[in-house]
């Protein structure tokens, strides 16, 4: 009963909303993909690594880089050839493809947040992603905006003012007096 | 004793006490939360730490790890979705005595039983302590390269049903630590040209990609989870005479934790599931496992407890994780100049009580918490996915952009976190990834160091140690591949 119960031991955290790989054509189509990063960068082993005359082979750079492109390449082969028969139609490949870079929008907010930090400053940035992206995605009630808002300044207080984790200022900060400007540089 | 006492000393500061309080509660509520988990808390926090002392830091990081178990038990039981990962087989027994009026009788004997499974674990971590520091430093080079290979076999067989996706990652994991920068010999490997990846890939920033940002990703790219947990119930103590009862049970799935723990590559998860069969094979009402039975509750509890303590044995005796989580946690020992190993036994050995004595501490909070505040831990079940997964994100940010003020790993972090969601979506195992990445540089450090002394491969299994972890290597992939031949066609 546990051994059908199994997801992914590995996986950090659970979701409820994870397709199982082995059996449907995603297996396939990562492994598809993986297997031929690995014979491009076997390709470029002899470009991108140097080799040292005189040098014992298990002690040049480009050994460890070879036998870990090479297990990829034997793994995910031996996964290709067993799973041959699930790969989907290329509809499914599409649509499958197309969910696969959803996440790339929320990477977008991340990259973004992360740039206007040393604008805005921590506090105000974290505060305006937090109420933006959280409305995108429909949180949109009073009490959950609230909610976001509330993370947001415990998340400056525990980390910036609390544990003095290392953030820049906001070139904002130069428009405050002097007083509160070096208040602000140092605990937010 | 003396070392007890000078390791109890330690922890008896205020500012250590805090991070252990901090950490425990904490790992509580994190575990509480469906699409967290302690993986999450610890890449956020981990560049937080660096500021802190070594043990003020390790202690709060391992709060966290140690009582997350305890807080993951709670949505198993009350809304059939398991905290953390290795909650998962908790729910089998855990939910149907839920239903049947008996949540808090459940709730009480999972915390009893991670309690047993806890504390066992550190009372065997400081037993074994003065034998390792005996045998740690026995093992050389060749040795210790020895036990990272079987720990990265370990991780790959210990994923069934998915051993070769696993064997793909921890290559994955392997080819990215060479990225950058090799100073040996001073070349740069798979950099394609760009100053950027001269420096390489971050051990902290992949994690946070992949671990936290990925787990974001999941979140808000989900429908909200309608959660209405079960009513709790009467009655505080209930389950611990019960537990008790079933000592016999709690005690042998301890010991599954305990030894799957120290085994490197292998974790909770296997640990959960071979003291779930165990216990099933030997209770007298098989039958009622996966219905409600008390004593699979206890074996899935008692067993994931008790690895955090033995995983530390490996990494502390060795400098070699035991499971991604305490990988993470290497790199707090690397920041404050712990170098984990032989060499740590004997110059602090009262550190590593202090750890110990830690993760005791964090066991009694964690079930003193859930003993008396259990209904109100449960509201935190009730968080909507998206929301949360805005707030990780922003929360991972902390951890990222203070490691160096870097928009670089921001970015590289994101794209990490894409392939963590293109993971969990597809269901392969993310945790390969970071062993490889730290394995990966033990042996080639270890292989390096030990090619001085080796004139054909023979030599690496001549010393007695290397040869009994080749041995140990051999019969794992013997099981492993006997198991497969037994299985009608499973999934490779």
């Amino acid at each position: 009963m546990a051994d059908n119960l199994a997801p992914n031991p590995s996986s950090p955290t659970p979701g409820p909303h994870r397709r199982r790989g082995v059996g449907d054509g995603t297996t396939f189509l990562f492994a598809a993909i993986l297997f031929a990063t690995a014979l491009s960068l076997l390709a470029q082993v002899d470009s991108e690594t140097r080799w040292f005359a005189g040098v014992d082979w298990p002690l040049q750079p480009r050994f460890w880089p070879t036998v870990a492109l090479l297990g990829m390449a034997s793994s995910t082969g031996w996964l290709l050839w067993r799973t041959r028969a699930q790969r989907s139609g290329w509809l499914n490949t599409v649509t499958e493809l197309l969910t696969w870079v959803r996440p790339m929008e929320y990477a977008a907010w991340f990259a973004a947040y992360a740039m206007i930090v040393p604008w805005l400053g921590y506090p105000l940035a974290t505060l305006l992603f937090l109420a933006l992206l959280g409305a995108r995605v429909g949180v949109r009630s009073v009490a959950g905006q609230l909610a976001l808002a509330a993370t947001g300044i415990a998340a400056v207080l525990i980390f910036r003012t609390l544990l003095a984790v290392k953030m820049p200022p906001g070139a904002i900060y130069e428009f405050l007096p002097a007083g509160v400007r070096n208040f602000a540089t140092l605990y937010l | 004793m003396d070392l007890l006492l000078d390791a109890a000393a330690q922890l008896l500061r205020l500012e250590v006490l805090i991070a252990l309080f901090a950490g425990a509660v904490g790992g509580v509520l994190i575990g509480a939360i469906p699409g967290v988990g302690p993986a999450v808390a610890i890449a956020i926090l981990l560049p937080a730490t660096f500021g802190f002392e070594p043990l003020v830091g390790l202690v709060l990081l391992l709060g966290i790890y140690g009582s997350s178990m305890f807080g993951g038990a709670l949505p198993a039981i009350l809304i059939n979705v398991p905290g953390t990962a290795v909650n998962a087989l908790t729910l089998l027994d855990g939910h149907p005595l839920a239903q049947r009026g008996e949540a808090r009788r459940a709730l009480s004997l999972a915390c009893s039983a991670s309690f047993i499974g806890g504390v066992f674990s550190v009372l065997c971590l400081m037993a074994f302590a003065p034998v390792l520091a005996v045998v740690a430093p026995l093992f050389g080079s060749r040795d210790i390269f020895m036990a990272a290979l079987l720990g990265a076999v370990c991780v790959v067989v210990a994923h069934r049903k998915r051993t070769m996706a696993a064997a793909a990652m921890l290559c994955l994991g392997i080819f990215i630590h060479t990225i950058g920068f090799e100073p040996v010999r001073f070349s740069t490997r798979f950099t394609f040209g760009q100053d950027w990846l001269n420096r390489g890939f971050g051990l902290i920033v992949v994690v946070l990609g992949l671990f936290a940002i990925g787990q974001a990703y999941t979140l808000l790219l989900s429908t909200d989870r309608p959660s209405t947990p079960l009513a709790m119930g009467r009655g505080r103590l209930h389950g611990l005479g019960e537990t008790l009862r079933h000592w016999r049970t709690a005690i042998s799935s301890s010991t599954y934790g305990v030894v799957m723990g120290i085994i490197p590559g292998v974790g909770e998860f296997t640990a959960q599931f071979f003291a779930y069969g165990h216990a099933q094979r030997r209770s007298k009402h098989p039958e009622q496992f996966g219905h409600g039975a008390p004593e699979g509750l206890i074996a899935a509890e008692s067993a994931n407890n008790a690895v955090p303590a033995a995983a530390m044995v490996p990494l502390l005796a060795l400098g070699i994780p035991g499971e991604a989580l305490t990988a993470m946690m290497l790199s707090v020992f690397y920041v404050h100049g712990v170098i984990p190993g032989p060499a740590l036994f004997q110059s602090q050995p009262e550190f590593l009580y202090s750890l110990g004595l830690a993760l005791l501490g964090a066991n009694i909070v964690a079930l003193g918490m859930l003993i008396s505040g259990a209904p109100l831990v449960a509201q935190v079940t009730r968080i909507p996915e998206r929301g949360l997964g805005v707030a990780v994100l922003a929360l991972a940010l902390v951890g990222v952009y203070s490691l160096r003020n870097s928009l670089v790993d921001c970015i590289v972090a994101a794209a990490f976190g894409v392939l963590g969601y293109i993971l969990r979506r597809i269901d392969w195992p993310i945790v390969p990834i970071i062993l490889g990445m730290v394995l990966g540089r033990i042996m080639e450090e270890k292989l390096r160091a030990a090619m001085a002394r080796v004139e054909s491969p023979l030599d690496f299994v001549s010393r007695p140690i290397s040869a009994i972890i080749f041995a140990l290597i051999l019969y794992v992939l013997f099981a492993h591949f006997r198991a497969l031949r037994r299985q009608p066609d499973a999934a490779r």
